[in-house]
């Protein structure tokens, strides 16, 4: 145990060694380029209020004074005025289940649904590039989220910490000295803060690169986690990196270094992309000209199904495989392609069937990558 | 979620592998299986490893009641001279540490303290050190301020000395006992 963590600190000594935070590299990279590889940013910063009990032993009275003086405290502040404060009994079902697809609130949240609540702009479901929230009694008393399409980790981070301090100066928050902002999970002690990249590495899973670069990643302290976070599973060569550690570094170091992994990733990618291709083998460009094909003439798609075809056709526009295609935002179309948003925005709230879903879903993707 | 190895037990292990065709697979496993497995070795070997030599396996998941569990059983001797008032529980909330083990989840800001013996070891685990480094918040007392600056202005002054620019060390060092001194008197003034 006591060796296990002299090797943690050391490799956390040794980051600036590492070849991972190897920066300054990519300034050649567009911006295209860039956001193919790095989908969205995330921050979450967990608070929790002194006085009351965790969220997993308070129950439904001291809940709902949280949520009440929460309520209140939103009120007051003047750059909260944009966003409104709503009950999760008061969500509607198809907009709890776009939230849980958008990431912002977990699908565990829905399990007791009373004394939960959120603050957010109204015009979250339109707006699926930007969304930051304060999620109350969910895991922690308060989840104050930020999310972005791109490469948006700092700009996210100064956001959220925004809003933090301005609640921060109505409310008391849980603190102790040493272990920093105190939370009912240990694993997220101190800064409270998970900062989080969603990146689209095919070339890097292809390659079998990515296998070095998930060991350097857990050796600095991040971890990597599968597209759907519920079932942790990868689909569509879709990764989710974050810190792991959250106590005994500041808040901007975190950010730094997700950064540099950020930067350091994309141009890992480019480099497998670029010898995929130059290598030219056949079965590479037959999977990428299979899924063009299931695309184009695919009556029904399920989700799952969507995002690897998409993923390997992405990849083959990237690379320059294949031009039949308008090329896409691969962010944009997942969110556009969810359960719930083709529910809220092409069938009109009537409850629709799984197929139904499916064939709509079908429509939309060959309507954005086969029409000019 | 149950056990991807022995289908019976509840999982609480959580890996995405990828094997050396750099194929995803996910599993789940519960403790006994990790154990049998020797993806997790508290203590038990040299070695402890978080991953197996031949594959990059993520760990995205500690459960905190598993390693309590194993603690137990290996720090026998400093948790059997512990008197806990009430059974174990937390003075505040009345979480038990049975509870804690179960869930992972701790009840309340004290259970911190009333069981810190016990979940320290852990928290030095998963996280880089038991000392928090970041932002404290806006509306604590002038001590924990000034505590802070003095702690950042300490790992600026290692920086410093490492670069051996110690010019800007003797400048750092100055405003460290400048406000050491503040932080004496503040404490015999908080303390009338």
């Amino acid at each position: 145990m006591e060796k296990n963590l002299t090797n943690l600190n050391n490799n956390i000594s040794n980051l600036d060694k590492m070849n991972i935070l190897n920066k300054n590299k990519s300034a050649n990279m567009n911006n295209d380029s860039k956001q193919d590889v790095v989908l969205s940013s995330s921050i979450n910063l967990f608070r929790n209020i002194s006085g009351y009990k965790f969220s997993a032993s308070n129950d439904r009275s001291e809940k709902e004074n949280i949520l009440f003086q929460i309520q209140n405290v939103k009120n007051e502040i003047k750059s909260l005025n944009d966003y409104s404060f709503y009950y999760l009994k008061d969500i509607s079902r198809l907009h709890r289940q776009l939230l849980i697809e958008r990431g912002v609130i977990s699908s565990l949240m829905l399990q007791k649904i009373s004394g939960k609540g959120l603050i957010l702009k109204p015009d979250f479901v339109a707006n699926s590039n930007k969304i930051f929230a304060i999620i109350i009694n969910e895991d922690e008393h308060l989840k104050i989220q930020g999310m972005e399409s791109g490469i948006k980790i700092k700009e996210c981070f100064k956001r959220v910490l925004k809003m933090e301090r301005a609640l921060e100066k109505k409310l008391s928050f849980s603190f102790s000295k040493n272990l920093g902002y105190l939370t009912s999970n240990p694993s997220l002690l101190g800064t409270g803060l998970k900062a989080e990249i969603l990146v689209h590495l095919p070339g890097m899973v292809i390659s079998s690169r990515i296998i070095d670069f998930i060991k350097n990643l857990n050796q600095i302290g991040f971890g990597v986690s599968g597209y759907i976070v519920d079932d942790n599973e990868v689909i569509g060569n879709l990764f989710r990196i974050s810190n792991l550690i959250t106590l005994g570094k500041d808040e901007n170091s975190i950010i730094n270094e997700l950064y540099a992994i950020s930067q350091n990733i994309i141009e890992e990618e480019e480099n497998a992309k670029a010898d995929l291709k130059k290598n030219q083998e056949f079965d590479i460009e037959d999977s990428v000209f299979r899924s063009f094909g299931i695309i184009k003439y695919a009556k029904i798609l399920s989700f799952e199904e969507s995002i690897e075809l998409l993923s390997m056709l992405k990849f083959g526009l990237d690379a320059k495989i294949i031009d039949e295609v308008n090329n896409f935002n691969f962010y944009e179309i997942i969110n556009l392609i969810s359960d719930a948003n083709i529910e809220l925005n092409y069938i009109n709230n009537k409850k629709a069937t799984e197929d139904e879903i499916d064939f709509i879903r079908a429509c939309v993707i060959r309507e954005k990558l086969l029409n000019d | 979620m149950v056990c991807d190895n022995c289908k019976k037990n509840e999982a609480v292990l959580h890996f995405i592998q990828i094997d050396s065709n750099g194929e995803l697979n996910k599993f789940d496993l519960c403790k006994e299986c990790a154990s049998e497995l020797s993806l997790f070795s508290f203590g038990e070997s040299e070695e402890t490893e978080f991953s197996d030599a031949s594959d990059a396996i993520s760990i995205l998941a500690i459960d905190l009641g598993f390693f309590l569990d194993k603690l137990g059983k290996e720090d026998t001797q400093k948790t059997i001279g512990r008197n806990f008032k009430d059974d174990g529980k937390c003075s505040y909330c009345g979480t038990s540490l049975n509870s804690i083990k179960k869930t992972g989840r701790v009840g309340c800001p004290k259970c911190y303290e009333d069981f810190e013996l016990e979940i320290n070891p852990f928290i030095k685990i998963i996280q880089a050190e038991v000392e928090h480094k970041g932002k404290i918040p806006v509306n604590c007392n002038e001590i924990l301020k000034i505590e802070k600056k003095i702690k950042d202005l300490k790992h600026k002054l290692e920086d410093q000395i490492v670069v051996e620019n110690f010019e800007e060390a003797a400048k750092l060092r100055d405003k460290i006992t400048n406000l050491q001194e503040k932080l004496h008197y503040s404490g015999k003034k908080s303390k009338k």
